[in-house]
């Protein structure tokens, strides 16, 4: 069964809605014996790098998140700051992230940024397609999804890299190792390309 | 057609058709705000008094729940100054953002600076770029001035929406007396929230189903919310000072605030849409209406706004800018765009619509006193 970690942070009903449309079951928790039948896991995430990962802390998960994505190796996918979670680090704040990937979060260049006003980068944007096969199939080559943030996710090997955006530079919006996905833009709230992502996610 | 004449009290002119004059050649705009809305709004003690009665009503409400009433942000000065005194009386808002494609620089950082600081909630609803695209080339192809309502119908209607899914029983508005006291003129901008002329308009120059488009009706939003489901829209900013100017250097100086240069430019739209597309196209200036409820509220002079009419909304490298960037998004060449603008002018009342319903509307409120000035 599809598993949406639902830790306070991020818009767990958008995501859930979206399955349910596409009538393909998914459920929600809130605890670590809810995760134990989960086939798939969705960790969302808004708002700043430390308050999530305090909150992920609090909610007692971790240990059974860690050992579902790590261990048993379920397909994982992290959206927006979820996505960043899942890097080592992050420049937006000092706790540890969950390592899942050989990356740190960064901040985007302002000096490098052409309009008035710089952060956050929010709206829509192209996101182009290293791969077109896994969470990033049938996509097509005009897909654009919407962005809400000001750091980016930087993975050392660039093999991870799934898909790019360009705001200032080119950045790895959509990235893989392994079961493990991360997708900076929200695919709950980009519509047509959003539920196609979505579809692609739980077909892994 | 009847010579060109101004109102000798605000900035208001025959190119509002339907402006009408006394004896001083002071217009019906200033009469209505000067015998039916000056007298009964308040924003000294009583005004502060009916606020905080009406806070202690909306935190009753939201007991038990996370919020208790829902601002729907823009990034513009209303909504953000509304944001701000909310917190003040001790509010618990959701503030809702609509994003549909058009935000400036300046919208996305007064948004992010304010929720950041005043720690709030900010939920994002995103409307569907491709029915968003489709129906404001309809609106171009229609030949209306009203274009912006594809816009400003898909706030609303998400906005009404939330609250109701949600059960938050208050929306907060930042509409106020204070800069909006005159209104565009129906003719200038027809009601934006008629659900029946936004499909009749999409029904004949749409090229796609509009699936995801969030619509509303005046019976729903006007009706069926606030009688039966008890959801209540109020607009706080009637109620305390609000002096514009006041309020931009408080944003600025508090929350590291931008401002732009004039009223609904937060939106990339809106700024093409009312700075450059209704005058060149129709004579409808906006800014006449805006700068006269900066007159009669004693905000501005009526020779500042004459001083500041006679040059246009955007100059003409800025258009040109402008105009390359709307063809662009809306995925048409300038030449298209071009060609709207040459059709002929077109009205509300060539297409469907709820007019009659509306004027009806109105009459009630206002007889009702719910409604002080209001369109005409």
């Amino acid at each position: 069964m599809i598993t949406i970690v639902d830790y306070g942070v991020g818009n767990v009903q958008a995501l859930a809605n979206i399955y349910k449309r596409l009538e393909i079951p998914c459920v929600q928790a809130r605890n670590a014996a809810d995760l134990a039948g989960a086939s798939h896991v969705i960790l969302p995430g808004v708002g700043a790098f430390d308050w999530a990962m305090a909150r992920l802390q609090a909610s007692g998960m971790r240990e059974a998140l860690d050992d579902l994505v790590q261990v048993r190796r379920v397909p994982a996918l992290g959206i927006c700051v979820g996505m960043q979670m899942m890097a080592s680090g992050s420049d937006e704040g000092q706790l540890p992230g969950l390592g899942w990937f050989d990356a740190r979060v960064r901040r985007f260049d302002e000096s490098k940024i052409q309009s008035r006003t710089h952060l956050p980068h929010m709206g829509w944007n192209d996101v182009e397609p290293v791969r077109t096969d896994g969470l990033m199939q049938e996509l097509g080559s005009g897909a654009r999804f919407y962005f809400l943030h000001s750091y980016y996710f930087a993975p050392n090997d660039p093999a991870d890299v799934l898909a790019t955006t360009v705001y200032s530079e080119r950045f790895a919006c959509a990235v893989q190792r392994g079961n493990v996905h991360g997708a900076q833009f929200h695919p709950e709230k980009s519509h047509g390309w959003g539920i196609q992502l979505l579809k692609n996610f739980a077909g892994l | 057609m009847s010579p060109y004449k101004i109102c000798s009290n605000c900035v208001m002119d025959t190119t509002d058709s339907r402006i009408t004059f006394d004896s001083k050649g002071v217009c019906d705009h200033c009469r209505t705000f000067f015998d039916k809305v000056k007298p009964h709004w308040h924003t000294d003690e009583r005004g502060e008094r009916e606020l905080r009665a009406m806070v202690q009503e909306i935190k009753a409400s939201g007991k038990g729940k996370d919020f208790d009433c829902i601002i729907g942000m823009s990034g513009g000065i209303d909504s953000s100054y509304l944001t701000y005194i909310a917190t003040e009386f001790g509010l618990r808002p959701l503030v809702f953002h609509v994003d549909a494609g058009w935000n400036s620089q300046e919208a996305v950082n007064n948004i992010e600076k304010l929720i950041d600081k005043l720690g709030l909630d900010l939920y994002t609803e995103v409307i569907d770029w491709e029915e968003m695209r489709d129906l404001q080339l309809a609106y171009f192809k229609s030949g209306v001035p009203h274009i912006d309502s594809p816009q400003d119908h898909a706030f609303f209607a998400t906005m009404y929406k939330f609250a109701e899914q949600h059960d938050i029983k208050y929306i907060l508005t930042g509409a106020n007396l204070s800069t909006e006291c005159i209104r565009n003129p129906i003719e200038w901008m027809y009601y934006q929230s008629d659900a029946i002329q936004l499909k009749d308009i999409h029904a004949r120059f749409g090229s796609k189903p509009l699936v995801n488009f969030p619509t509303t009706s005046i019976l729903r939003h006007k009706i069926w919310l606030p009688y039966v489901k008890g959801i209540r829209v109020v607009r706080p900013l009637n109620l305390v000072p609000y002096d514009k100017a006041a309020a931009v250097k408080l944003l600025v100086d508090k929350f590291g605030w931008q401002p732009y240069p004039q009223k609904h430019f937060e939106s990339r739209f809106t700024r093409f849409y009312e700075g450059y597309w209704l005058p060149k196209k129709f004579g409808f200036d906006t800014r006449k209406v805006q700068f006269s409820s900066l007159i009669v509220t004693g905000q501005m002079t009526r020779e500042e706004a004459l001083e500041k009419l006679k040059t246009p909304a955007l100059d003409d490298a800025t258009v040109r800018q402008e105009f390359e960037y709307v063809a662009n998004k809306l995925g048409i060449s300038t030449a298209e765009l071009q060609s709207y603008m040459d059709a002929p002018n077109k009205t509300y009342r060539d297409y469907k619509s709820q007019e009659t319903f509306y004027l009806l509307g109105a009459r009630v409120m206002k007889a009702l006193g719910l409604e002080l000035g209001g369109k005409r």
